[in-house]
């Protein structure tokens, strides 16, 4: 099953095949992992995370259907905001049917996936350090955008201005 | 007061859960009405699932795959099937009030992993409807609908509760098959066949539903097939023969289940014995709260020093520095582990900051198992850090 589609590896998900499951867990496993490693700073959380994320997924593949999105991509938004709602000790925020994305990013094939890892962290050094901080204490930190202004010293304005121009610089580069 | 308009950034906030509830409650408003921030929300949604990318990658500890594939094998799949449902047309479930056929939406309340185990399990003999009404359920009606309901079932989906005496076509023909009218007037109607039993028909319903006294109402013509009416006969025999066989199979399963059972208990106990043992050393090493000594020889000026503990089979390791200085925001202390052999590349292990007495722990970092290292060293990297290590080397390793 490791060159099966995403959606093919979905649909026998749907049908019980825990074979399939299997092999979407060695495809995602590692953003998933490495996306709640980074919010939480704590492997054994993270691991938790991990595992609630797959269950979601074994539990709910019509959730995943209906995002049309890259499986990929979702999961990684999924698990920051598992990873987040654990940070905060509050109970998860929305479910997975409410993340709906929209990404062209396929990271089914290993070697498309290192390409985009490696192509998002070249964007993300390349911006201006305080733009690249401001949204990594939002996304990874989930500072709020006042929290984040009282953090730096910088007024709301500019950290809500810099948290957006960073993702539609990310966005421009990754589609370029 | 003037609302001031929702924009782009706050929609960025909102995908990251980052506004207040008034502020969340507005844009829930504006997202129902306007697909244009429907599509920009998606949109940014993509954005972060790109950016998350950019993280440090991990491999998570090869346990919690098969700590993951366990779950899944344990809770199997709990998807009602639609045929099921159709079925399951005189029950209501989690529904109060409503009619016959479950609400659009209707959450079905999950069975426990015992209760979808034992359906598996169940031998055929018990779980055929027309077996077990043969057996001595006083009521055909009663009878008919749990049984052909449990037939119907996936197994895992849900509980029910029935709230009207209807049988569905499947139902009755459960039960026409089982109370053993002929063929023919069966066919003709059912419904009337079950209901008003024929003449003959004596009045202890129990007795008249068994396979002996089938025979004794069946017509004229058909009584004349003595051999008939043995086979139907040996039928009843042959059905309480398979009911018992089937009650010393569950028995045993029984059985041997309850003394897995108690070997599992026990060597849970025993796990949780050394877990907390574990725990407590994790807690040693990794709590601000212990008291930390380096002993040195008087003169020695403190310096920054590391120990690391690897055990390349289990990819465990265990990292503690001593009199580290404090990094400027933004960078982190970086430990990499340099594999045996030569050109081979320095592996991440993990980022650290020292407190504020300069020491630091590192615990478990995922590394892939069966690595042998030939050193470990330490740079500082930016936060987050970095897959290739930036020089100089801060603290190179010496095996001891």
């Amino acid at each position: 099953m490791q060159n099966t589609e995403d959606g093919v590896l979905l649909a026998l998900v749907g049908q019980g095949d825990e074979g399939a499951m299997a092999a979407m867990f060695d495809r995602y496993s590692r953003v998933v992992y490495s996306v709640a490693l980074r919010v939480l700073r704590d492997p054994a959380a993270a691991e938790d995370v991990l595992q609630e994320v797959f269950m979601q997924i074994w539990r709910k593949p019509d959730a995943l259907v209906t995002n049309r999105g890259a499986i990929g991509a979702w999961l990684a938004v999924v698990s920051r905001n598992r990873s987040i709602d654990l940070l905060r000790r509050r109970k998860p925020t929305d479910s997975v049917d409410d993340v709906v994305l929209a990404s062209s990013t396929d990271l089914a094939v290993e070697s498309e996936r290192t390409l985009m890892i490696e192509r998002a962290r070249t964007i993300m050094v390349s911006l201006p350090v305080e733009q690249r901080k401001t949204l990594e204490m939002a996304f990874f930190d989930g500072l709020t955008h006042s929290e984040i202004a009282e953090t730096t010293g910088d007024p709301l304005g500019t950290v809500k201005t810099r948290i957006r121009t960073a993702l539609l610089v990310l966005r421009k580069a990754m589609h370029a | 007061m003037i609302e001031t308009p929702i924009t782009a950034e706050d929609l960025t906030l909102y995908a990251m859960h980052l506004l207040d509830g008034t502020a969340v409650a507005r844009v829930d408003l504006l997202l129902r009405s306007s697909s244009e921030a429907r599509a920009e929300l998606a949109q940014i949604r993509g954005d972060l699932a790109a950016f998350a990318l950019s993280a440090p990658q991990h491999t998570p500890p090869a346990l919690t795959r098969q700590r993951l594939l366990k779950q899944v094998a344990r809770e199997g799949r709990a998807v009602p099937i639609p045929v099921a449902m159709q079925d399951l047309s005189p029950f209501v479930i989690d529904t109060p009030g409503a009619s016959d056929a479950p609400a659009p939406g209707a959450r079905m309340e999950k069975l426990t992993v015992e209760e979808r185990r034992s359906r598996v399990r169940l031998p055929r003999i018990l779980s055929d409807p027309e077996l077990i009404l043969d057996a001595n359920d006083p009521s055909p009606s009663d009878r008919a609908r749990p049984a052909s309901f449990t037939a119907s079932l996936p197994h895992g989906v849900s509980s029910i509760q029935p709230v009207a005496r209807r049988e569905s076509p499947a139902v009755e023909h459960l039960f026409s098959n089982s109370i053993a009218p002929p063929p023919s007037r069966t066919r003709e109607a059912p419904a009337a066949a079950m209901a008003t039993p024929p003449p003959e028909l004596p009045e202890d319903r129990y007795e008249s539903s068994t396979p002996f006294a089938r025979s004794a109402y069946v017509s004229a013509e058909e009584a004349r097939s003595s051999r008939f009416g043995n086979v139907s006969a040996w039928t009843g025999w042959a059905a309480a023969a398979a009911l018992a066989a089937a009650a010393a199979f569950l028995f045993y399963t029984n059985l041997a289940q309850q003394q897995q059972l108690e070997k599992q208990s026990a060597t849970l106990a025993r796990n949780g014995a050394q877990v907390q043992r574990a725990d407590v050393l994790m807690q040693t090493l990794q709590s601000s709260a212990a008291q930390r000594f380096v002993l040195a020889r008087q003169d020695t000026a403190p310096v920054p020093s590391a120990r690391v503990a690897y055990l390349p089979e289990h990819a465990s390791l265990i990292f503690q520095g001593t009199n580290l200085e404090a990094l400027a925001p933004y960078k982190t202390y970086e430990l990499w582990l340099i594999p045996a052999g030569e050109g081979r590349q320095p592996m991440p292990a993990g980022t650290f900051r020292p407190d504020a007495r300069g020491y630091a722990t590192l615990v478990l970092p995922p590394l892939p198992h069966g690595t042998v290292a030939g050193n470990f060293g330490v740079t500082v990297e930016d936060d987050g850090g970095s897959t290739t290590p930036t020089l100089p080397i801060l603290l190179i390793g010496q095996q001891s």
